[in-house]
């Protein structure tokens, strides 16, 4: 399924026509998604697909986009700096078609949503709790995933590991043995729902996902964080430049203007090469993006919130949000100390 | 193991520093204060904190009387409350020490009593002796019935959060409060914001200027009675955390207060805020500290015990990741103490103790209530009398250091709340079961300490002043006005 690059201008158009959509479509909605209200979700999800970022991925003759994983950043990031949970759900949904076969993909209909469901290898938390077997000479699953984010009401879901390596699961939304329930509490990435999975000798089809999988989540992420950051420093600075303090806008009062300042310099540091994300097998890039991005996200919506002192631990504001969607990528699909960890591994010779 | 169940540690092994300066009798007292906060956290908080946080989300106006209703047989609504008004007649470390245990339980459920507390506090640092038998009175007969009577402190407006709480920012503030001066009393019109306790209190301690267009020079204090015609509720906001204790907007329109119900002197507003934020800042590093320690304390317990976290614990990232959790909660707590130390050796709590004051403290309750000896407490030479009072037991260099040791503890205790939480958080990850949504709370709640009671921006500039220059603040104290009164205190001196 290999698929050539947009150029610069396609690249630019395709960024303008995600970003009006989400000016428009997403922003308006966030709050109401923050409430993992579904109906609100599935109005913004319609609107995904008639974007077509819903199968972005999937070959022209597949009926998806065609785009290549490197393309898929940018239009990630616009749609993030609306709403990191719908950002979230095209990237799973995405990364779910593009780890099944061909044939399989080809028969998902357009109005399916599907979830990758990412399973952290150890030592993170909640590696020994699934395990693979076999019964009647097919693969079942027993065990359970906790907060597999997104997977609440996708039409199915694709299990796979965080290594890039190993393979995958395919599980239909009505597979026996099977029982979703909404994880409780999901503070962050609200539209993107959680799930609590169990399975008890549930049916599966083993797959080999395309190796650009894992490390397309991690990209994403990447992406998702950097335009929740953007947004954050947009609220921060716009409501600097009108809050006054001590008779002058509070972005004249030194100890604002540093945290300004330091949002700036970390997203100058992030910017997105002009050609996209880095290709299919730079997992310990995509990493290192991933780990790097989500950190300084956090960092950023931390910030923006101190900004806007009271008003920015209201919900009003819509800046706390990005707070809890900035820790979620950080924390997503593993934490990042673990990330680090596996990234060691990687550069080691 | 069960965070319930971590081991019970002694003020004296926590901080051995303190057995230097305090009685093996003090610390006795400490340690029961210390064990009393535990089991009401333990008992009513911890098992519900996660529940009043999801009902609020839904509903802010939602509000729990019933866990406040249980607070009050534990004395925690009298605790500021000073002992000639029925109270306990506890300062800033017996305050801060509770503080750290409740918020180890649940912050949203500690910051009630804490926004209480801080409605009391200008009563104690300003009053006097004036409200002894009024509302501070009230508050300690309807603890004692079981009845929940809630104090709240209201200073931010709309457009003025950093400055009210700084002197210069307030002389060029854009304060849209007013309190005018009528027959018998005063009327206040405006608005405030964010006001902890605001939609439940039955009294309010508010801080409006009598002269806008002079808002530093005239501020003063006024002890509002929220059943009063003018004053109304306008809306409760939607937190991010901490959402058991309400944060609302209030609004005033031509409220009456009586003369007697003005604490303090008029024009003392500012120097009753310093004061108040001398006190109160210490106690919200021990909010932030006993946050840290609830987070560290369900991940250590979680570590240990939960079968998914099988092996985390033998990782060396994981036990340095505790060990620096630990440091930074017991540096947090060392610094909270010393403000509050502070406060009541060196600071304005030295008034409190002054031979005039604990004379006033004799004079049994029922002369104290007769209306000619009310009239007396609250009559403007009594005012002033406290005013030199404050004046003479500390100086103005003293009440400085006092306030910017408060906000060293405030400021950096907030930031290891947020730091440790977040550390708790990542160490256990989104797989982590039902102790995410716990340790989520947690640093949800953390955020605010962060941002009340001034900006850790704000609080680092009072430790550059106070501490790195070395300045003075003069607002900090009341003014002296009146040459009789200083000939007086000079008379009554220790």
């Amino acid at each position: 399924m290999s698929v050539s690059p947009l150029n610069a201008s396609e690249r630019r158009e395709l960024v303008e026509v995600t970003a009006d959509f989400a000016r428009r479509r997403l922003t308006p909605a966030a709050r109401t998604l923050d409430d993992g209200d579904g109906a609100t979700f599935d109005e913004c999800w319609a609107g995904v697909r008639e974007l077509g970022l819903g199968r972005a991925l999937l070959p022209e003759s597949l009926g998806g986009a065609g785009l290549a994983t490197s393309d898929l950043a940018a239009p990630l990031e616009e749609v993030a700096r609306a709403d990191g949970g719908i950002a979230l759900s095209v990237l799973l949904g995405n990364a779910a078609l593009l780890a099944l076969p061909p044939e399989s993909a080809a028969i998902v209909l357009d109005s399916e949503r599907w979830a990758a469901v990412v399973v952290p290898d150890r030592p993170a938390v909640g590696a020994r709790a699934l395990r693979i077997g076999t019964h009647a000479g097919q693969p079942t699953l027993n065990g359970h995933i906790r907060m597999a984010l997104g997977a609440l009401g996708a039409d199915g879901i694709v299990v796979l590991g965080n290594a890039g390596a190993g393979g995958a699961y395919v599980v239909a939304r009505d597979a026996t043995g099977c029982a979703m329930q909404p994880t409780t509490a999901q503070m962050g990435l609200r539209a993107a729902r959680a799930a609590d999975i169990e399975f008890a000798d549930t049916p599966v089809q083993a797959v080999t996902p395309a190796p650009q999988v894992s490390t397309l989540i991690l990209w994403g992420v990447a992406a998702i964080a950097r335009g929740i950051a953007r947004r954050a420093y947009e609220i921060a600075s716009t409501y600097a430049e009108t809050r006054l303090q001590g008779g002058v806008p509070i972005i004249e009062h030194g100890a604002v203007r540093s945290m300004l300042a330091s949002m700036v310099a970390r997203l100058q540091d992030g910017r997105v090469p002009a050609s996209g994300a880095p290709g299919v097998g730079d997992h310990a890039g995509a990493l290192a993006a991933k780990v790097r991005a989500t950190d300084d996200a956090l960092e950023i919506a931390i910030d923006a919130v101190q900004v806007l002192g009271g008003s920015g631990y209201m919900r009003e504001a819509g800046v706390e949000k990005l707070m809890r969607d900035a820790r979620y990528c950080q924390l997503y699909p593993e934490p990042n100390w673990v990330a680090r960890d596996r990234l060691l591994d990687l550069d080691r010779p | 193991m069960d965070a319930r169940h971590a081991p019970v540690t002694r003020l004296a092994e926590a901080v051995p520093g303190l057995t230097a300066s305090y009685s093996d009798r003090r610390m006795r007292t400490l340690d029961r204060l210390i064990e009393r906060a535990r089991e009401f956290g333990d008992r009513y908080v911890r098992p519900r904190a996660l529940e009043i946080d999801r009902q609020v989300e839904l509903d802010p106006g939602h509000f729990d009387w019933d866990i406040v209703r249980a607070g009050t047989g534990y004395g925690l609504l009298g605790l500021p409350v000073p002992r000639e008004a029925g109270g306990q007649g506890t300062l800033a470390l017996e305050v801060s020490l509770s503080m750290e245990e409740l918020c180890a339980a649940c912050p949203g459920v500690a910051n009630i009593f804490g926004a209480h507390g801080l409605g009391i506090a200008p009563l104690a640092v300003l009053g006097g002796t004036s409200h002894w038998e009024g509302v501070l009175r009230e508050i300690t007969d309807a603890e004692r019935q079981g009845r929940p009577l809630l104090m709240a402190a209201a200073i931010t407006e709309p457009d003025a959060g950093t400055d009210v709480e700084d002197p210069d920012l307030m002389r060029m503030g854009h304060i849209t409060t007013h309190a005018r001066r009528v027959r018998g009393g005063y009327r206040l019109s405006g608005t405030k914001r964010f006001i902890s306790n605001g939609n439940v209190a039955r009294w309010i301690s508010v801080f409006m200027p009598t002269d806008p267009r002079r808002p530093a020079e005239t501020a003063s204090a006024f002890l509002v009675d929220t059943r009063s015609d003018g004053f109304a509720v306008a809306r409760v906001e939607h937190k991010m955390g901490q959402r058991a204790c309400p944060a609302a907007e209030l609004n005033f329109d031509d409220v009456f207060v009586p003369e007697e119900l003005l604490i303090g002197r008029e024009g003392d507003g500012l120097a009753g805020t310093m004061m108040m934020l001398a006190l109160s800042r210490g106690p919200v590093g021990a909010i932030a500290t006993g946050i840290a320690r609830g987070a560290y304390e369900r991940l250590l317990a979680w570590l240990r015990s939960d079968g998914d976290a099988d092996g985390l614990l033998e990782r060396q990232e994981v036990q340095l990741a505790l060990a620096t959790m630990h440091e930074e909660i017991h540096l947090a707590r060392q610094a909270y103490i010393d403000a509050a130390t502070a406060f009541e050796t060196a600071g304005i709590g030295r008034a409190l103790g002054h031979p005039a004051a604990r004379v006033a403290g004799l004079v049994p309750p029922a002369i104290r209530r007769r209306p000619q000896v009310r009239r007396w407490t609250s009559s403007a030479t009594a005012r002033e009398l406290f005013a030199a009072l404050l004046r003479h037991s500390t100086s103005e260099r003293q009440a400085t250091r006092s306030l910017a040791l408060s906000s060293l503890a405030k400021a950096r205790g907030a930031d290891v709340a947020v730091r440790v939480t977040g550390l708790a958080l990542e160490v256990a990850g989104l797989g982590a079961g039902p102790v995410r949504a716990e340790l989520e709370k947690l640093w949800r709640d953390a955020k605010l300490t962060q941002i009340y009671e001034g900006t850790n921006q704000l609080n680092r500039l009072c430790v550059y002043r106070g501490l790195s220059l070395g300045d003075t603040t003069p607002e900090v104290l009341p003014r002296a006005r009146n040459g009789r009164s200083r000939r007086f205190m000079n008379r009554a001196r220790p």
